[in-house]
């Protein structure tokens, strides 16, 4: 099986499924969670200082150093894999929101403050909208770091999807192969994107994206 | 022109009473023993030099600020949320609403739901000029079209107080000839009363009922009222009348005095 050239299709297909599966539910569960802590962090000096600080600081622990630790904190499964895409997702989207949502324009706030009189609907229809051109940036850029996290977690304990395949094919010595599953890799970085920036600029028209 | 304050008869919805105000301890009073009323339907200007507290005395108007001496009493009109609109030259609007999702917004916050809250959509688009536009964000609307809706935001809510402040500073002549129509067809048909800080004074004496000179040095009181009488819209043309010059030349030489 191994040896076959092309690869088996439905195997082929089957790891772009498995790999675009990963990298998708580890993406909306990171970037969901960045949102909410962005909410957090932005709406009081003192969660920014407490929470803010923890995460800058989990910011700057390499997310490849995570790997050993989630397989052995959480066992070599699918859950530790959409932790580690998460993690990785996590913090651009944080970031990015934080920014967006600590700096709403002072004349934008003064206006829906005047048309919006509950928190959560300044919320809701002033400080998130005004951020969101921040957090689709924030996402995506954490599309590009989720796929690196994607290969780190399929190379470990894996038995499918894309990078899996890649060690598979390296450990046999077919350079051919690695280089298919390598493009195969890129390739769907860039169809992710393309896909992302359509979607955005389909729902949310006013972004220039 | 009588230095006196012309209190409004009835229904006075903002009370000024030597207010005070100073933005920290260490620095001198910005505003001192400033006393004035504003009565619904009032259409009031401040003028002044630069730099001299117009815009902190419409914040404490408005009541984003508090006075540091003095009383603000501010009456049940209001003090209810959304009675009172803001509006600047930055025609500030949400840049992730159409136009349409603008003007729905300020109707559906009109209190009254009569007058100009009972205008339809294409109506209210018509007569704000921007018939078409309906679809479009706001970064996709010309600068006097922008300038247009944020007008339309504010006054269609039709609030107690609108408060301007120097709002049609970045428009040509003509377009801010255009919207002085615009907004007393508009504020015609309902109790808002206006604050317009300017300093063009021929704005003063186009809009306002009443001129209030802001003044003195380090800390302003209100060095001058003059009331504008005669009938309105009043045009540029009204402006040449010998009275308006006269009035014009009072109001240009008290400012300058000061």
């Amino acid at each position: 099986m191994i040896s076959a050239w092309p690869t088996n299709p439905t195997d082929f297909l089957a790891d772009v499924g498995i790999s675009l599966l990963r990298a998708g539910i580890g993406l909306a569960l990171g970037a969901s969670c960045g949102v909410l802590a962005a909410v957090l962090t932005s709406c009081h000096r003192i969660a920014n200082a407490t929470i803010g600080t923890l995460l800058r600081f989990l910011r700057s622990v390499p997310a490849l150093a995570l790997v050993p630790f989630v397989m052995l904190a959480l066992g070599i499964s699918e859950r530790s894999r959409y932790v580690l895409i998460a993690w990785a997702a996590f913090f651009p989207v944080w970031i990015n929101a934080h920014a967006g949502l600590s700096n709403v324009d002072r004349n934008i706030l003064r206006l829906g403050a005047e048309v919006y009189w509950r928190p959560l609907d300044m919320y809701l229809h002033v400080r998130i909208p005004y951020a969101l051109p921040f957090i689709v940036t924030g996402i995506r850029v954490s599309i590009g770091t989720s796929l690196i996290l994607l290969v780190a977690a399929e190379m470990m304990g894996a038995s499918s999807g894309i990078a899996y395949r890649l060690v598979i094919y390296q450990q046999v010595f077919r350079l051919d192969l690695v280089c298919v599953q390598i493009v195969l890799l890129g390739l769907l970085g860039f169809l992710l994107d393309k896909a992302y920036v359509h979607f955005v600029r389909l729902c949310c028209p006013w972004i220039t994206i | 022109m009588d230095n006196h304050l012309t209190a409004p008869a009835n229904d006075e919805i903002v009370r000024l009473e030597r207010v005070a105000f100073r933005y920290d301890s260490l620095t001198p009073l910005v505003l001192d023993n400033v006393s004035l009323n504003i009565g619904s339907r009032d259409v009031v200007a401040i003028v002044g030099k630069s730099g001299v507290g117009k815009s902190t005395l419409l914040q404490i108007i408005g009541r984003s600020l508090a006075p540091t001496a003095g009383t603000a009493v501010h009456s049940l009109p209001v003090t209810r949320p959304g009675a009172i609109a803001y509006m600047d030259q930055t025609s500030t609007v949400f840049p992730w609403k159409r136009t349409r999702q603008v003007i729905a917004l300020a109707l559906s916050r009109s209190p009254t739901g009569t007058a100009s809250g009972k205008l339809e959509m294409e109506d209210a688009l018509a007569a704000f000029g921007l018939q078409g536009t309906g679809e479009r964000y706001p970064q996709e609307l010309s600068g006097g079209m922008k300038q247009r809706l944020a007008l339309a935001f504010a006054v269609l809510r039709e609030p107690a107080l609108l408060l301007l402040d120097e709002p049609f500073g970045s428009v040509d002549e003509f377009t801010r000839e255009s919207l002085y129509l615009l907004l007393e067809a508009t504020l015609i048909r309902t109790t808002t009363a206006v604050v317009i800080v300017t300093h063009s004074t021929s704005e003063c004496l186009t809009l306002a009922d009443r001129v209030i000179v802001l003044g003195g040095s380090p800390s302003a009181s209100v060095a001058g009222v003059f009331a504008v009488d005669g009938p309105k819209p009043r045009s540029a043309t009204t402006l040449l009348d010998p009275d308006f010059v006269a009035l014009n030349k009072d109001i240009r030489r008290r400012i300058g005095e000061l």
